[in-house]
């Protein structure tokens, strides 16, 4: 109690929380507020032959401004999207204090890149062929005050070969193998954000398995191994003969917020990836005809199929 | 509820879900339903949706490392390469060239016609260059 006195200048004697809002309203400040935070998660990623990007989650400060607050909630990418997951925000008096996600896409088309994260949304999984294509890295991090990010800060989800984070908090996105007949060797991961998304993993080559990504991103698709699997709420990555997909990754691991606990990701079905878990429902396990469904509250959409979860807002105002 | 774009410009900055156009922050466009549908990056122009501008990647050269292009070599073409180099000056300046470096970039015009220099001399054969040219990196 003390310390909120010390930051606001007036004593801190309770909150009430909003209901979970899963769809954009505008919302009323009760007379008396002295401070807001908000709990924001983004859209997640649509998978394309990589899984698709989490949606990000983070709760931030919002300032009393004496106006009602317009809560803006991101819908999750379609499958085979260009595009990523949408971002979930807060406008007040007209200024945009708070935006989070969404989760970048794991499609690729000659021509278009795989579509990085935002504000604080993992990327989308890699390709795999051709070479050069990355995995999509993760977006910076989230506007606004941030108070508290879902995603660890240890910065190694995996074992090997992780690059140095990205540049102002974004994770960067997985890198191909390069291999050789019998001597097969390991690509780069996607890298772990601070604050940010992490990247998606690079894809499965010609003689080296799919890269891990970093927390949050969308696993890559094996060419010609099997397909990675998706981190903290990223899909899984779809794959070609021999092997198997990506599983959804989970976020059964994460910290608990507010009442919110991360959910589980999807198992793969042969081809198809499993999608990302959100913290509002588990990643859709895959079928044999279609990748699973990114959980709401920002899953990831998994290979072949996957659409991402949407997002959504809590409030709590302090009294 | 529905989907709606929400534009800022003629960019749609991200989807909403929504029970009806709240018009903040930009203007509402419902996309329900629509194939593809809009996403951040979208062009909005007259009413009509655009996909967003393909980036163009500029392929990344495949650069093995000496060591790996070596192993794309049988040990029977080396060898016969190796003692060839002894009794034929291109042959030994390919060798001595190859030596002197530490990766061969696989897309490089001088990698094609050394593997070509050395198919016409009959110590790769025509299948084996291109397998060698085409390795995915």
């Amino acid at each position: 109690m003390s310390q909120f006195t010390q930051f606001t200048g007036s004593a801190i004697s309770g909150y009430t929380q909003s209901s979970t809002i899963t769809v954009s309203d505008t919302i009323s400040v009760p007379a008396g507020t002295k401070r807001i935070e908000a709990l924001l998660v983004g859209g997640g990623g649509g998978a394309g032959r990589g899984g698709g990007g989490f949606g990000g989650a983070a709760v931030i400060e919002i300032p009393v401004t004496g106006s009602d607050l317009e809560v803006v909630v991101g819908a999750g990418a379609a499958y085979n999207s260009v595009s990523a997951g949408s971002s979930s925000y807060i406008v007040s008096a007209g200024i945009r204090y708070a935006e989070v996600g969404g989760g970048g896409s794991g499609r690729y088309a000659p021509g278009v890149i795989i579509r990085g994260g935002r504000s604080g949304g993992g990327g989308g999984g890699g390709p795999g062929d051709p070479s050069y294509i990355r995995g999509g890295d993760g977006g910076g991090p989230p506007i606004g005050k941030l108070l508290w990010s879902i995603y660890p800060t240890d910065n190694s989800p995996s074992t090997f070969n992780y690059q140095p984070q990205g540049v102002a908090g974004a994770g960067a996105g997985g890198q191909r193998a390069v291999g050789s007949p019998g001597t097969p060797s390991s690509g780069t991961n996607g890298s772990s954000g601070t604050f940010g998304g992490g990247g998606g993993g690079g894809g499965g080559g010609a003689n080296a398995a799919s890269t891990g990504a970093g927390y949050g991103g969308g696993g890559g698709y094996g060419a010609f191994a099997s397909g990675g699997a998706g981190s903290y709420g990223g899909g899984g990555g779809a794959n070609e003969a021999p092997g198997t997909a990506g599983a959804g990754g989970s976020l059964a691991s994460a910290p608990s917020i507010w009442g919110f606990t991360g959910k589980a990701g999807g198992t793969a079905s042969g081809i198809r990836g499993g999608g990302g878990g959100g913290l509002l429902s588990a990643g859709s396990n895959a079928t044999p005809s279609l990748g699973g469904d990114g959980g709401d509250g920002g899953g990831g959409g998994g290979g072949f199929g996957g659409a991402g979860g949407n997002g959504f807002v809590v409030i709590r105002f302090y009294y | 509820m529905g989907l709606y774009a929400v534009i800022k410009g003629n960019l749609v900055d991200g989807v909403a879900v929504a029970n009806s156009p709240l018009n903040i922050d930009g203007e509402w466009v419902c996309v329900d339903g629509m194939e593809p549908r809009p996403g951040p990056g979208f062009r909005y122009i007259d009413g009509v949706f655009y996909e967003p501008e393909p980036v163009e990647v500029e392929p990344v050269p495949r650069i093995i490392s000496q060591e790996k292009f070596r192993l794309l070599l049988t040990d029977s073409e080396y060898l016969n390469i190796l003692k060839a180099s002894k009794i034929d000056v291109e042959v030994e300046a390919w060798f001595l060239t190859f030596n002197m470096t530490t990766q061969v970039n696989l897309d490089d015009e001088r990698t094609k016609s050394w593997l070509e220099m050395l198919n016409s001399k009959e110590l790769i054969s025509d299948s084996r260059k291109e397998e060698i040219l085409n390795t995915q990196v």
